[in-house]
């Protein structure tokens, strides 16, 4: 055994999708003039800081081997109430208390019922992003008014040289990753994710943990949509709807398993990096919007395949890839590294639904 | 894929009876209730108008779901059918302008049935998580959809008008409510009288014992997800048969419809227990929720909640109800120990 916190990463999973990131940068950087100007690329980092920053909670979520779809209207409805508090207005900063009180709120009633009443967190997560489509809707009356005050415009879109919200991301970057590696809840997020029982056995408080982590996913939600208001400057309906896709895909590119226990915060930051960069190359090279979204379908593939077999499994892996136990045993269990953390198959818990 | 080892007989597996049935009265009993609620917000009346405004605003919603039971039976889930369904509503409506006409249906039904194809395929041999793979697909379908028809247009053939819309003959039965009824027969049949569907339900049982038991495990989850695939192609043409035309944006409701669609007609999200009849039930129960949200003059707006709330109150209703002693939930949990008889 080694000393000290015991990596749940493996080295190869970061610097993969680093390593990725680093070649789009420069494919595109030659395919496209002005691609690595620092105007652009301070406008990519901040495209960058608001996927990655909404993707903290869906990335704990998805390592517990949950899944949050409540996303769109978290998003959504707090980018509503901080402009339609703006309208009423309510003081800056208790508007901003309000709105993350809310979706600390409602992320907390998703993590209630994923915990405690057991309910399928893709179903429970699901009702409440209709519950919560339904809270704007009226809230709003189908036309939200306001704008997005203006501490929220500047902390969106101003800085000087590094955009404010970037360096904003990178602290929580750094929060989050320690949080993950060195607290309790951290290590806490791993286990469950690995094996659930075996943490409840263990004495790990596992309720506590799979509801800390819905209520971090629907503050960093919540955040986002904080942000997206301040960036568009006013609120409208379904500008959620767009984040739902992205902030799975993007911790999946990272190479988070979505069957839980392995992966990290700073994976889907390269993740976040990798997507942002290579959206923004194909718009500029003149993509239209259905290529993108074919495109966008085809890198999720590929990088989870890359992920699931180049990355974390051998090859022997590779090997049995097509046989008829391959597909078998592959779809029953998430691929792990071999006899470094656990010694059991997890059979039957590895589903997420 | 020859999974089952070559030596076996390949017999027609013995039918039984499975009493998962009970999981969808849940549903049933929500359709009653609605149904009697709605009577007495319209004062006792419902007319032809009131059924064929229900049914053809179900029946869509019951096709996606029927399709979504499938791959949900599987212990896996398909999160493209919102997307399948665009791609075959477009083709079909761009196919019938440049005068296809009925030849476009049956084409159309090819796509859903290679749309479902590549699902399955992507999640047996790539391995990838159904949820992944199918989100990511997902998008694929929907861009190749905005490059046939990027804005709502186009036509679809007559008949098809005729035969989803309004009723049959002059009574005052919607031709939407006989499809509704054929769908929950067709399923049963298809799950309950096929080897397919047999087999179907023990993958999503045990997918271990399956396998022990000789069923080839790859080529029934790509069935069901191929299954899934023409049963969101069927979707997408009733829609243009409603619509009279093709929308690129019409399927994004259905993506997570469908799911809350098959969650309230009871069917297990482990995989192994459910019913078709349930999930068209459960969409039944959505298109009478807004039905009664809208006789009551109550805003449209406050349907979301409501929706929300009964998804998540039905599931937790058969949580309850399998914890009570479900016949479900024993049998459920016998599959996931012991490899099933030998017939």
């Amino acid at each position: 055994m080694r000393k000290g916190p015991h990596s749940y990463v493996r080295p190869a999973e970061v610097v993969v999708p680093y390593g990725l990131v680093a070649i789009a940068l420069v494919a595109a950087g030659i395919a496209v003039p002005g691609f690595l100007s620092s105007s652009h690329l301070s406008a990519l980092s901040i495209s960058a800081a608001y996927i990655g920053i909404i993707a903290i909670g869906q990335t704990m979520v998805l390592l517990l081997g949950g899944i949050d779809l409540s996303v769109p209207y978290m998003i959504n409805l707090a980018a509503v109430f901080m402009a339609g508090l703006q309208f009423s207005h309510v003081a800056g900063g208790a508007d901003f208390l309000i709105v993350v009180g809310f979706g600390l709120g409602a992320g907390l009633i998703n993590g209630l019922g994923v915990a405690l009443l057991d309910i399928s967190p893709l179903v429970m997560t699901l009702g409440m992003n209709s519950i919560l489509e339904g809270v704007a809707l009226i809230y709003s009356n189908g036309s939200p008014q306001g704008s997005a005050p203006g501490f929220v415009t500047t902390l969106a879109t101003g800085g000087t040289t590094i955009p404010y919200v970037v360096i904003l991301w990178a602290a929580l970057v750094a929060i989050v990753t320690l949080a993950l590696v060195f607290t309790r809840f951290g290590r806490s997020v791993y286990a469950v994710g690995s094996n659930r029982r075996a943490s409840d056995l263990s004495g790990l408080p596992v309720k506590r943990t799979i509801i800390t982590a819905y209520v971090i996913s629907g503050l960093s939600a919540s955040f986002g949509g904080i942000l997206l208001v301040g960036y568009s400057g006013q609120a409208y309906l379904g500008m959620g709807d767009a984040y739902l896709l992205p902030s799975i895909a993007v911790v999946v590119i990272g190479g988070t398993s979505i069957l839980g226990g392995r992966g990290s915060y700073v994976q889907t930051v390269a993740g976040a990096l990798l997507i942002t960069v290579i959206e923004s190359a194909l718009i500029t090279v003149g993509v239209d919007q259905p290529g993108q979204d074919v495109l966008y379908g085809v890198v999720i593939l590929l990088m989870a395949y890359l992920n699931r077999v180049a990355i974390s499994g051998s090859g022997r892996r590779i090997a049995t890839l097509g046989g008829a136990i391959g597909p078998l045993r592959g779809w029953l269990e998430p691929v792990r590294p071999t006899g470094r953390r656990r010694d059991g198959g997890d059979d039957g818990d590895a589903k997420i639904a | 894929m020859s999974a089952a080892p070559s030596g076996l007989p390949q017999r027609r597996v013995v039918t039984r009876p499975r009493l998962t049935w009970h999981r969808a009265y849940t549903s049933g009993c929500l359709v009653a209730a609605l149904f009697v609620f709605y009577l007495t917000r319209t004062g006792w009346t419902f007319g032809g108008i009131e059924a064929l405004g229900i049914t053809n605003d179900a029946l869509p919603l019951a096709l996606a779901a029927v399709g979504e039971t499938f791959v949900i039976l599987t212990n896996g889930i398909d999160l493209s059918i919102g997307s399948m369904i665009t791609v075959c509503n477009v083709t079909l409506a761009v196919l019938d302008t440049h005068g296809f006409g009925g030849f476009a249906v049956v084409l159309v039904l090819g796509i859903g049935a290679v749309a479902g194809l590549l699902n399955g395929l992507i999640v047996c041999y790539m391995r990838i998580a159904p949820l992944i793979a199918t989100l990511a697909t997902s998008s694929i379908y929907l861009g190749i959809a905005l490059y046939i028809l990027p804005s709502p247009g186009g036509t679809v053939p007559q008949w098809l008008i005729n035969w989803t819309t309004g009723d049959i003959g002059s009574s005052n039965f919607p031709i939407a409510g006989l499809w509704l009824v054929l769908a929950m027969a067709a399923g049963w049949a298809v799950l309950r009288r096929t080897n397919f569907g047999v087999r179907l339900q023990a993958l999503g049982g045990s997918e271990s014992s399956s396998f022990s038991a000789g069923i080839s495990v790859v080529r029934v989850r790509v069935l069901a997800y191929v299954a899934a695939g023409v049963c969101s192609a069927l979707a997408g043409i009733v829609l243009g048969g409603l619509t009279e035309s093709g929308d690129p944006t019409i399927g994004a409701v259905y993506l997570l419809g469908a799911v809350a669609a098959v969650v309230v007609g009871g069917t297990s999200l482990a995989g192994g227990v459910g019913t078709i009849a349930g999930s068209v039930l459960g969409a039944v129960v959505l298109s009478l929720v807004s039905a009664v949200l809208l006789v009551s003059g109550i805003s449209a707006n406050y349907q979301y909640i409501v929706t929300g709330a009964i998804v998540i109150g039905a599931l937790l209703a058969h949580s309850l109800q399998s914890k009570l002693g479900g016949v479900a939930a024993e049998r459920s949990r016998r599959f996931s120990r012991d490899p099933p008889a030998e017939p």
